[in-house]
């Protein structure tokens, strides 16, 4: 099924990925993996973990683990308090998994616990993705406090090209947003702004164009901050980057993720014919 | 009402081929240079009798019309028109790098200083074939330049973009324009869909060779979507071009218009009759492919000039077209290719000295009886 052209559309993307749970520090924490090659750890949303047809794609060329952080789903979390208490718990969690260096991808919230995790574990990480990340966020709206209409309009570009979506649910999106706000911090961390420019692991950051909680607008603190790193625009996408343009995003992301900073430079061919 | 002057620099030469694409062997050096010239003075007396703006457009493989590139030809104008603002009505987009683009609309707006203002169209069928460009994707990859644009004229830092149409993994322009948060933009507006797109990403809209009535709907579409997108523009964010020709009298004026096929968009076009089937044929299968919605209404205007007659006459036509449309910026074309330069030359002449002048007073009048 198709409804634009050049759209992947699966009905249930996600389908490929194999349940496990692992104890740490007294949570037991559910992870899912799909994929073979290289690894690649993949932090959610504020929504919980939330597979789009882009972490299908990317499973087609790297091993992922989609872990479901504490305080998220079923997992009661009331002890972590700060980003770099989450940081620590996800660098337990992936050794207890078995996972020692990774790239790591994270989004909105989960791009903002990557970039604690880079700033507290760099020397697990060989290239750090954050997808739509919420560091930065000062003049945006909270998503639990958007009508219906107006998360929709924020979260997703085109939503008819998205069958796999469900309505948001109001008491998890509460749930999820209590945690976060505990855990969060300011809306623009300056202890942050003083610790990313010894953050050294390549970054890509990943902006939508059509992004109604964030924009394009914390693209220019990543670019002055981080030492190594690309912030790209990715064409009308909405908050649910990958959801929205899933094949741009894995596109762009394993050719940064292969090539690291030098994706940057083109080696696609332009012969027509010899 | 604000004014404008297109200038469609017209190659002037005593044997122009018809048809398009023009054939290369036609083209004589000596008569691009003088008809150059005859742009340069048209534009210059504008800007010395008090038109707001000059304007250039693109077009390509066309004997009549020697702007291949409007920014290169925008880059001597501003050198020479000192005072008037700077159109570029506009770049067909969808034919090019956008990024190249921004570029270069930015140091030409470095160049005049500040007043520019551009526009980017679709793009006329014919021209779809210049570049090889798919016009089924030609919307679509307009809409994307439009925002590409916009984002390497605003963004504070280097950045990437991953398009649909276009990826460029590193954006940095350089000269930035010198108007913040940059030079004014404008679209064409003679869709309904064009018109709300418009108003909704704060652009002006142009609309050229229609009908009052027809520009009259469109500026009310487009009004009222801006307003519902929380924007407050008046009839100075619409812009209309059209055909005038202006002579000491009626008689005058309409017989010097019939006598050179001046105000005839249809002319512009018109195939040499053994390439007519052709040429049909091929035009045919380009708007067949997308809804080009005003080409239909400009190839069948009338072939005498919109606006016409005496500067009493042309007055009051602009003043009721004004309270018809409620349109507030105004662009003749007062030249052309077969109409003697010097004719050109006298029709602008009394447009920007009786006739401008005279539409103030009209529309103030206006207002104080209102």
């Amino acid at each position: 099924m198709s409804t634009a052209p050049g759209i992947t559309v699966t009905a249930r993307p996600g389908v490929g990925f194999e349940e496990h749970h692992v104890d740490v520090d007294g949570f037991r924490v559910r992870y899912l993996t799909a994929g073979t090659g290289e690894a690649l750890v993949m932090l959610h949303g504020g929504g919980g973990i939330e597979f789009n047809p882009g972490h299908d794609l990317l499973a087609e060329t790297f091993a992922v683990t989609a872990i479901e952080m504490p305080g998220f789903g079923a997992q009661e979390n009331v002890r972590t308090n700060t980003m770099t208490e989450l940081a620590d718990l996800i660098a337990k969690i992936t050794s207890a998994i078995g996972l020692d260096t990774f790239r790591l991808l994270g989004t909105s919230f989960g791009g903002s616990t990557a970039l604690w995790f880079a700033i507290r574990h760099p020397d697990r990480l060989t290239h750090l993705v954050l997808e739509v990340p919420a560091s930065f966020r000062t003049g945006s709206p909270r998503p639990d406090t958007l009508t219906p209409q107006q998360f929709t309009a924020a979260f997703h570009a085109h939503p008819q090209r998205k069958p796999w979506l469900t309505p948001p649910d109001p008491t998890r999106l509460a749930k999820n947003m209590a945690f976060i706000g505990r855990v969060f911090g300011p809306e623009h961390d300056p202890e942050l702004e003083t610790l990313l420019p010894a953050v050294f692991t390549p970054t890509l950051v990943l902006l939508g164009t059509r992004d109604g909680l964030f924009g394009t607008r914390p693209g220019k603190h990543y670019a002055r901050l981080l030492p190594q790193v690309s912030v790209q625009h990715v064409y009308d996408a909405a908050h649910d980057l990958s959801g929205d343009r899933p094949e741009a995003f894995a596109d762009i992301v394993t050719d940064f993720l292969n090539r690291g900073m030098a994706f940057r430079i083109t080696h696609r061919p332009t012969v027509l014919n010899p | 009402m604000q004014f404008g002057l297109f200038g469609p620099c017209n190659y002037s030469a005593p044997s122009i081929p018809r048809g398009w694409p023009a054939a290369p062997r036609h083209f004589d050096a000596a008569y691009g240079r003088s008809s150059l010239d005859e742009t340069y003075e048209l534009f210059e007396l504008a800007d010395r009798i008090g038109y707001d703006w000059v304007t250039v457009a693109e077009h390509h493989y066309h004997a009549r019309q020697l702007s291949s590139n409007p920014i290169t030809m925008a880059a001597v104008v501003a050198q020479r028109v000192k005072r008037a603002r700077i159109g570029v009505l506009g770049v067909t987009l969808p034919l090019h790098n956008p990024i190249r683009v921004a570029e270069d609309l930015a140091l030409l707006d470095n160049m005049c200083g500040g007043r520019l203002f551009v526009g980017f169209f679709r793009g006329v069928p014919n021209e779809f074939m210049t570049y090889g460009t798919n016009p089924e994707e030609s919307r679509e990859r307009l809409y994307e330049g439009l925002d590409l644009i916009r984002a390497a004229w605003a963004e504070p830092e280097a950045f990437g973009w991953e398009g649909r149409y276009h990826r460029f993994r590193v954006v940095s322009i350089w000269p930035q324009p010198a108007q913040k948060p940059h030079p004014r933009m404008l679209v064409t507006g003679t869709t309904r869909e064009t018109a709300v797109y418009a108003a909704q990403q704060d652009f002006d809209i142009g609309i050229a060779f229609q009908t009052a009535e027809f520009a009259a709907e469109q500026a009310r579409i487009y009004l009222e979507a801006a307003h519902e997108a929380g924007r407050e523009f008046s009839g100075h964010n619409i812009l209309f071009r059209h055909f005038a020709y202006v002579a000491e009298t009626d008689e005058q004026a309409l017989a010097d218009c019939r006598e050179w096929n001046h105000g005839s968009l249809a002319g512009v076009l018109a195939p040499p009759p053994e390439k007519a089937a052709a040429f049909g044929a091929a035009m045919g299968e380009i708007i067949g492919t997308g809804k080009f919605g005003g080409v239909a209404n400009m190839m069948t205007a009338s072939p005498l000039p919109f606006f016409l007659g005496s500067p009493d006459t042309v007055a009051e036509q602009i003043a009721a077209f004004e309270a018809t449309t409620g349109i507030g910026r105004l662009e003749i074309v007062t030249s052309g290719d077969v109409l003697p330069h010097a004719l050109a030359m006298r029709s602008a002449t009394l447009f920007g000295e009786e006739v401008i002048p005279r539409v103030r007073s009209l529309t103030a009048s206006a207002a104080t009886a209102h």
